[in-house]
């Protein structure tokens, strides 16, 4: 079978690849981001010792391969997870994995996009009588959006990257679904070379909404 | 006293006694029973196995497991089809079979001490054994060429799965080769069809089945070793079951359903195996 | 089934581990190497005003930055063969690993050469030199200066993703850790011991870049 009709006759198989891609990577995004943007204020105004665990995490993370934080969430996870009787779909702790990886990234981000903005600005909401939630929501976080956008969006990218470790443990996305074809059609190089093309346009798909957002939004503070 | 306690004793006997006899009389009922009354078997397997479990196009279980299970039902309704398949993973064999989710285990099960003590084993239906598979027009053609390329001073390399017994393994099978331990199977036969390897070191099964569907890609090497038998899983409290089971599976090796067993044989493995014997029973003779 | 935590059966595989630690450093380094003269070369075709060399550029690295490594491991690994480029094990990976920060160190020395005032470039043709020798004496000493910081970042995250050579049997850290969990199956232990030594030696990374890089400020 030439390499355009086994890509038409096994369709299904690499659709269902997509969708595992993109489903992990969409549950990773919203984990790591609502994980993020919470750790990001703790560090950016906590109290010295309340912000000690949440630099730990963030520290520890960046220090380690996306690679080996996957392999030990789906181990660590799944050994507590036996001793109380139940076993981790490998899809569970991907996902898992790729949010605890990201999460200190959008954490790092947040903290310095609210560190970026002038502390007088916070003095400011004070002395017109704001508590500490609305100068956040009225006065920080408006401006911290328009300064996370960018490096949120590389995050993004290399979630959807990430997300191909997966396939190390096990999970039947985009990657490992082209290698068991590889295995039934042969052609390792058509079938990579067709897989990276399908990361690139989720890719350049993602960077263009990016950066029509960045611009909307850029456009709306502006004005 | 001594009195009192005599009479404890011939109650508590007389008791006994009784108990055991309306034991006899009830109807003892076997997962036999229930199965037929059922009007169908339910079976616990895999799907992503080939050529053992697997699903096909039209989304039915196929497989040398399946076709075990189909010659079980023909046996109790004289019907292959009247079987459910039970998707279970691999860890899930043991716990389904003895909760009596599923009926019996076809899923490529090894026999070992330890799962004996918890589970029932049927008579074994398939020895799997470790083979080398070869990439058809490559490098080696047989496994005696390996053997001489190492001895010539060659570097031989041999993909594996990586397990903990893989280097010795290896060692065993082409003493002075090199390992190469990949993290899944399929990326063990692209090692060998890209020429990273010089041989896949998978089960026999595998090879058989790949060599017979593509014969221009994959070649056996002709060499296997470390035997371990397949067999059924089920209840170990429910006798009449295992016997049933076990006469149906002897039947289709060595006796009048033997076509049935060859077929699939023939089907999933690409060889025939020998014909049983006439005469004196296959299993009792010496040679 | 309790697990009880026992480093015990771990500590006589830390040489080999650390065996594969320095293997990873050592791919990491190649690879920044090889990926500097890729992104030296595409970050002067960035900045021409040659058009065609412009897009090739930003093309590059467009495509090199949104596939997944492991994507592009593989297809050098497993792939090229196919088109009858066979390299080695290792060589295949350092290749893979040099495209992909490539792109990524096009980057870096794009905004470093962009950061040159033009004024220094202009006064270095007023005094006679020649283009190449622009670029060679003023351009290239400057930006690397500028871009130092980066350069270490970048050197970080290569020995990071050397942990993806697992994947194609390179006996690096990653590999040896899957290895001794099927010997021993003390698999927490295992990845903690791991987890910790690339974390360590990322920051130790960290710190002594840091320390060359003050070295070589201006004061």
């Amino acid at each position: 079978m030439n390499f355009w009709a086994s890509i038409v006759a096994s369709q299904t198989t690499l659709l269902t690849g997509l969708w595992n891609t993109i489903s992990s990577s969409l549950l990773a995004i919203a984990i790591s981001t609502v994980v993020g943007i919470l750790f990001g204020i703790i560090l950016a105004y906590g109290n010295r010792i309340v912000k000690i665990p949440f630099r730990i995490y963030v520290d520890v993370i960046r220090g380690i391969p996306g690679l080996v934080i996957v392999f030990s969430v789906y181990y660590f996870i799944d050994f507590w997870l036996r001793s109380i009787g139940f076993a981790l779909p490998p899809f569970a702790a991907g996902f898992i994995a790729l949010s605890v990886n990201a999460g200190a990234h959008v954490t790092e981000n947040v903290r310095g996009a609210l560190q970026s903005i002038p502390k007088g600005q916070i003095d400011a909401g004070k002395a017109i009588g704001m508590r500490f939630g609305q100068i956040l929501w009225y006065i920080l976080i408006p401006q911290a959006v328009v300064r996370m956008l960018p490096p949120w969006l590389n995050t993004i990218t290399e979630i959807v990257k990430g997300s191909s470790l997966l396939a190390l443990i096990g999970v039947a996305e985009l990657l490992l679904t082209t290698q068991q074809l590889i295995a039934k059609y042969n052609n390792a190089l058509f079938y990579y070379a067709y897989v990276g093309v399908i990361y690139l346009i989720i890719n350049v798909a993602i960077e263009s909404v990016g950066k029509y957002a960045e611009k909307k939004i850029g456009r709306g503070i502006n004005a | 006293m001594k009195k009192g306690l005599a009479i404890v004793l011939v109650v508590t006997l007389l008791v006994g006694i009784c108990s055991v006899a309306f034991a006899a009389v009830t109807p003892y009922k076997s997962k036999l029973h229930e199965v037929l009354e059922r009007g169908y078997l339910i079976v616990g397997t895999g799907s992503t196995n080939v050529p053992w479990h697997s699903i096909n196009e039209k989304g039915e279980y196929e497989g040398f497991d399946i076709e075990m299970a189909r010659i079980l039902a023909l046996g109790l309704f004289g019907d292959a089809s009247k079987v459910q398949f039970v998707e279970q993973a691999s860890d899930q064999r043991i716990p389904n079979t003895l909760a009596d989710k599923v009926d019996i285990t076809f899923q490529f099960m090894t026999i070992n001490p330890t799962r004996a003590q918890q589970v029932a084993f049927s008579i074994p239906y398939y020895t799997e054994g470790i083979g080398l598979i070869l990439k058809t027009g490559g490098k080696y053609k047989n496994y005696d060429e390996l053997v001489a390329a190492v001895a010539a001073g060659q570097t031989v390399t041999i993909a594996i799965l990586q397990n903990a017994d893989a280097t010795a393994n290896v060692q065993r099978m082409v003493a002075g080769s090199k390992d190469d331990q990949y993290e899944s199977q399929g990326l063990v036969y692209q090692a060998v069809d890209s020429g990273r390897a010089d041989a896949g070191a998978v089960d026999l099964s595998s090879i058989k089945w790949l060599a017979s569907k593509n014969p221009e890609k994959y070649t056996d090497s002709g060499f296997a070793f470390n035997p371990q038998n397949y067999g059924a899983a089920m209840n170990p409290y429910d006798q009449v079951w295992i016997n049933y089971v076990n006469q149906v599976l002897l039947d289709c090796m060595t006796g009048a359903t033997y076509p049935l067993y060859t077929a699939a044989y023939e089907k999933w493995f690409g060889e025939t195996p020998t014909a049983p014997n006439i005469g004196m029973p296959s299993m009792f003779r010496a040679k | 089934m309790a697990y009880f935590i026992n480093f015990g059966l771990i500590w006589k595989y830390i040489p080999e581990f650390l065996q594969g630690l320095g293997l990873g450093l050592v791919l990491a380094a190649i690879s920044l190497f090889f990926g500097m003269i890729v992104g030296i070369l595409l970050a002067f075709c960035a900045i021409s005003k040659n058009k065609f060399a412009h897009r090739f550029a930003s093309g590059y690295v467009t495509v090199l930055r949104n596939i997944p490594l492991l994507v592009l491991t593989f297809f050098c690994y497993f792939g090229l063969p196919d088109a009858g480029i066979m390299l080695s094990k290792n060589a295949s990976f350092v290749f893979a690993l040099s495209l992909y920060a490539g792109a990524y160190l096009t980057e870096v020395f794009r905004a470093g050469l962009k950061s040159i005032s033009p004024g220094i470039v202009e006064a270095g043709a007023a005094i006679g030199l020649r283009k190449y020798q622009v670029m060679l004496s003023i351009q290239l000493p400057i930006m690397f200066r500028n871009v130092l910081p980066s350069l270490s970042n970048n050197f970080i995250s290569l020995f990071k993703d050397t942990s993806l050579a697992s994947s194609i049997t390179i006996v690096e850290l990653t590999y040896l850790a899957r290895k001794v969990n099927t010997i021993t199956f003390r698999v927490i232990e295992v990845w903690l011991i791991v987890g910790l030594m690339y974390m360590v030696t990322c920051y130790l990374i960290a710190f002594l870049l840091r320390l060359i890089e003050r070295r070589l400020q201006i004061k």
